[in-house]
């Protein structure tokens, strides 16, 4: 006998998605724009005294900052969408030749670099992640601080102060300006950044006045929607195309070396999102089990069996393609695999 | 009592009478009454019957006798007017908001069957159709879509590479937020949302020589580009009723913009290159990609039959379809129905084929030569920059390939269906869009012809709400043209979603519904009329049926 569970109540998914803002967006965005501080201070001190120390720091800070970003990849709906914080903080490829001239400008003396100079007359293309991560590193290591010149340690601080920026905004965006704190305010107020409402509460009011989801069921289907998105990109691009095309250049974040700690962190942002952090048992998961046990168990074993193929890739990715080229199958096909779960559990809950 | 019913009675037998031909062609009209009007002498030629027009009604009451549609004032537009002279030969019989099994009906299919996503969020704009998937090509469009997304670096051999010399945006999706429409700036070197295009024309609309038609700011080192920026200026408009609704209200009452329209100007900054003194310069704004395949499918015959509709009545709408424009893959002329002033007639050369190209500079198979003109070649001679490597053809920097998928992308991107349509104040508002005569340049529906390009595409009924032609927006809404093609209304309610924006029209002048419909000059001021004249809930019940589209 099969027993059909009745469609979940607004209210119970109002629940879901307040603990998914709160607990799981907020708390990854808090911690990014903290660690945004942090690798700011560090590149600040950088510049000031360029030794090894101070790089091994700040590239730190870079590592901690891009791991809450890449766990938050699951949910780049809303404003890192539309407030196009997404191309501002991870453009990628990035325009080597292109910087380097900018570089070569700067040591000239026909550039002076700061951030106001970085978020108002450069593209995407020079500012963000992967700016910093050129600058920072070569080849998957740190370079050696005596090889990074003036010119790039003022334009890494002011990369750094404009990602800085860049995440408190996100933040901001979700959480409500109002609600920010005090030191993080000042910091949107010099770069004459505004924000205006607060997404999280937009989700969690979804069907209420106020916010634009015009049903609880269509955020629902938003947060579904993000988490196989970031995989499909997973399968279709991170993985799937230095796969297809055996090009080092195709590895995103090739220049720290970090591109499977990016896709693991990926996955991670997904189970973070459908199992929630911190949910006292309302999370997507939640909602999907109490519904068909079979679909939640076929999510989650997919999330474990994805971290544990991507884990058994031999990093660094770019270079070790060759190597990997079983490995990278595996690795795309569980992302597949967890792409069309994801979307059976989506069946489930979302009418 | 019985006397004011006895008048009532023969008012209308005398307006029956006017209606249904009294007047036989050949006789001489009727006199003009000294304050009862005229009755068009074209409709007595014509053997039709018509009921008075006041004089008053006329730009020039002098030249009565020759008075066309053209001549009466739009304020003097009714609703009775419409019924004949703007939705003449318009099925106005509302489709099916049920389906069998209880499931939505025909009504929210948008995209047609093949082409429509029951999809409502901020990724509205960005699935694929479901002939793509049923097709086995999402994988392809998967890939494809990278080339939209992706940002195009200036090293030739990097992946995206080739950007450059000269460009407007490194990626597609810089100008096309959520896949939808750009929004409003003051800034035009904002880089993301910001889907300007801008050009540098002559008064006829021409484009100055020496420029390049979407004007490129940036440029890779040592290169130089046409102009360091655009100059974006904002200024406050004022109606001839001073912003009001005839029933005293402001428009956008109660909203932060009360009684303000605003509209831009724009201006070069630092050309390269000489301008003539009465040079001009106009901003254009992307309109969107989802669906295009769609509209690449209707038929050039069916076009030109809706055309021939619109020019069968005298009335206020006259649409200009495009020119037959050669094209090279069928090896024949087609009916050019793309971008605000139809330029482009099929997809496989349109606005996102040949964007890729002219906005980044990447060259491909069929666009071997680099976006850019003969003076901005020898400009760079003059200065001592070498450009040999752009005089010919490039060796191309896309690859076939990926162009493919990137047009299997494009081509099957899904218009999301609508919602909604079955609350009462979104019936009452579909109601009114038709009565108001909205319906005749906003085409609700189509039926798409044998598609080869995607045949799956073919025979579907979709409902994009444009006429695919071009209308005179009057001069309020002069740029290089003061015609543009109607843009097409489906998934336009979902812009707040998956933009976080709802500006509009041409140049996004715009900032939501309200202010769009306000902006309908020249054409369509007959039924920006008839909108003013509406009760307040009604006007809010059209721009609910609106939203839900």
């Amino acid at each position: 006998m099969v027993f059909l569970a009745a469609a979940a109540s607004a209210a119970e998914l109002n629940l879901v998605l307040e603990n998914f803002a709160q607990n799981t967006v907020l708390a990854t965005y808090s911690k990014m724009s903290d660690s945004a501080a942090k690798f700011n201070e560090a590149a600040e001190r950088l510049a000031k005294n360029p030794t090894d120390e101070n790089l091994a720091e700040a590239s730190k800070a870079w590592l901690q900052t891009r791991e809450f970003w890449e766990q938050g990849e699951s949910f780049l709906f809303g404003p890192a969408a539309f407030a196009s914080l997404d191309p501002h903080l991870d453009s990628w490829p990035l325009d080597k030749a292109q910087l380097d001239a900018l570089v070569k400008s700067i040591n000239e003396g026909d550039v002076k670099i700061d951030a106001a100079y970085v978020r108002g007359g450069l593209g995407a293309a020079f500012r963000g992640f992967h700016a910093a991560e050129y600058l920072m590193f070569r080849e998957g290591k740190i370079r050696p601080a005596k090889d990074i010149s003036a010119g790039e340690l003022s334009y890494l601080a002011a990369v750094a102060r404009v990602i800085e920026e860049d995440c408190i905004a996100l933040e901001a965006w979700w959480r409500g300006s109002e609600n920010m704190d005090k030191k993080k305010i000042s910091v949107l107020e010099e770069a004459e950044i505004e924000t205006s409402g607060s997404y999280a509460k937009e989700m969690a009011n979804a069907g209420k006045k106020g916010s634009r989801y015009e049903s609880a069921n269509e955020a629902i289907g938003e947060i579904f929607d993000g988490c196989i998105d970031i995989v499909d990109e997973l399968a279709d691009s991170k993985l799937g195309t230095p796969a297809k095309t055996g090009n080092p250049d195709e590895c995103e974040s090739r220049y720290s070396g970090t591109s499977i700690v990016d896709m693991r962190n990926n996955i991670i942002s997904v189970r973070n999102a459908y199992a929630g952090l911190d949910s006292a048992g309302q999370s997507l998961s939640s909602l999907v089990s109490q519904r068909s046990k079979e679909a939640d168990e076929g999510v989650k074993k997919a999330i474990e069996k994805a971290l544990k193929d991507i884990d058994a890739l031999k990093a660094p990715l770019f270079k070790n393609l060759e190597s990997n080229k079983e490995g990278l199958k595996t690795a795309i096909e569980s992302c597949r695999s967890l792409s069309d779960k994801l979307g059976k559990a989506r069946e489930v809950v979302v009418e | 009592m019985l006397e004011f019913n006895k008048i009532h009675i023969l008012l209308y037998v005398f307006i029956l009478l006017a209606v249904s031909g009294c007047c036989k062609k050949g006789e001489t009209p009727n006199p003009p009454l000294k304050d009862g009007g005229f009755i068009p002498v074209s409709a007595v030629n014509a053997g039709k019957g018509h009921v008075r027009v006041p004089f008053a009604a006329l730009k020039n009451p002098k030249k009565w006798q020759k008075a066309t549609f053209g001549d009466i004032k739009p304020e003097y537009v009714k609703t009775s007017c419409v019924a004949c002279h703007v939705n003449n030969g318009i099925d106005l019989s509302a489709p099916a908001l049920r389906g069998k099994d209880d499931k939505k009906g025909e009504a929210y299919y948008l995209g047609g069957k093949a082409g429509t996503v029951f999809v409502s969020n901020s990724k509205a704009f960005e699935q694929p159709s479901p002939a793509v998937v049923e097709a086995g090509l999402t994988s392809r469009f998967k890939q494809g879509e990278l080339f939209f997304e992706g940002n195009f670096v200036s090293d030739k051999n990097s992946p995206f590479g080739g950007l450059g010399p000269t460009y407007m945006k490194t990626s597609c999706i810089a100008c096309h937020p959520g896949y939808g429409r750009a929004r409003r700036t003051e800034d035009f070197s904002e880089e993301y949302g910001n889907g300007y295009i801008a050009t540098v024309h002559n008064p006829d609309g021409s484009i100055v020589e020496g420029y390049t038609a979407m004007l490129q700011t940036k440029s890779v080192k040592p290169y130089l580009p046409y102009a360091r920026g655009v100059k974006i200026s904002w200024h406050q408009f004022k109606d001839k009723y001073g912003n009001r609704y005839p029933d005293g209200s402001f428009y956008n009452d109660g909203k932060k913009t009360e009684g303000s329209l605003i509209y831009p100007t724009a201006d070069i900054v630092e050309p390269l290159l000489p301008l003539p003194k009465n040079y001009k310069v106009s901003i254009e704004a992307t309109i969107g990609i989802y669906g295009t395949g769609l509209l690449d499918a209707i038929a050039d015959e069916s076009i030109l039959e809706e055309h021939a509709r619109q020019h069968s009545v005298a009335g206020p709408v006259k649409g200009e379809h495009g020119k037959w424009i050669y094209e090279p893959a069928e090896g024949k002329k087609r009916l050019g129905k793309f971008a605000w002033h139809c330029l482009r007639a099929t997809l496989d050369n349109g606005p996102g084929s040949n964007g890729l190209y002219n906005t980044t500079n990447v060259a491909r198979r069929d666009r071997p030569h680099l976006y850019g003109t003969p003076e901005w070649v020898e400009k760079h001679k003059s200065l001592g920059i070498e450009v040999a490597a752009f005089e010919g053809e490039q060796s191309p920097e896309l690859s076939d390939e990926d162009y493919e998928n990137f047009m299997i992308w494009h081509r099957g991107l899904a218009v999301p269906a609508a919602r909604n349509l079955d609350r009462p104040d979104v019936q009452k508002g579909r109601e009114i869009f038709f009565r108001i005569g909205c319906a005749s340049c906003h085409k609700p529906e189509w039926k798409t012809g044998f598609y080869k390009p995607f045949p799956a595409y073919s025979n579907q009924v979709i409902r994009p709400y444009t006429d695919m032609l071009m209308h005179d927006m009057g001069p309020e809404n002069e740029g290089r043209f003061r015609t543009y093609r109607t843009p097409p209304l489906w998934g336009r309610g979902l812009m707040h979603k998956t933009a976080g924006h709802t500006d509009m029209f041409h140049d996004l002048r715009a900032r939501d519904f309200e202010e769009a419909i306000l902006w309908h000059f020249g054409e369509a001021e007959f039924a920006r009329e008839l909108f003013r004249h509406l009760k307040k809930n009604e006007r809010e019940k059209l721009i609910k049926f609106l939203k839900a589209l």
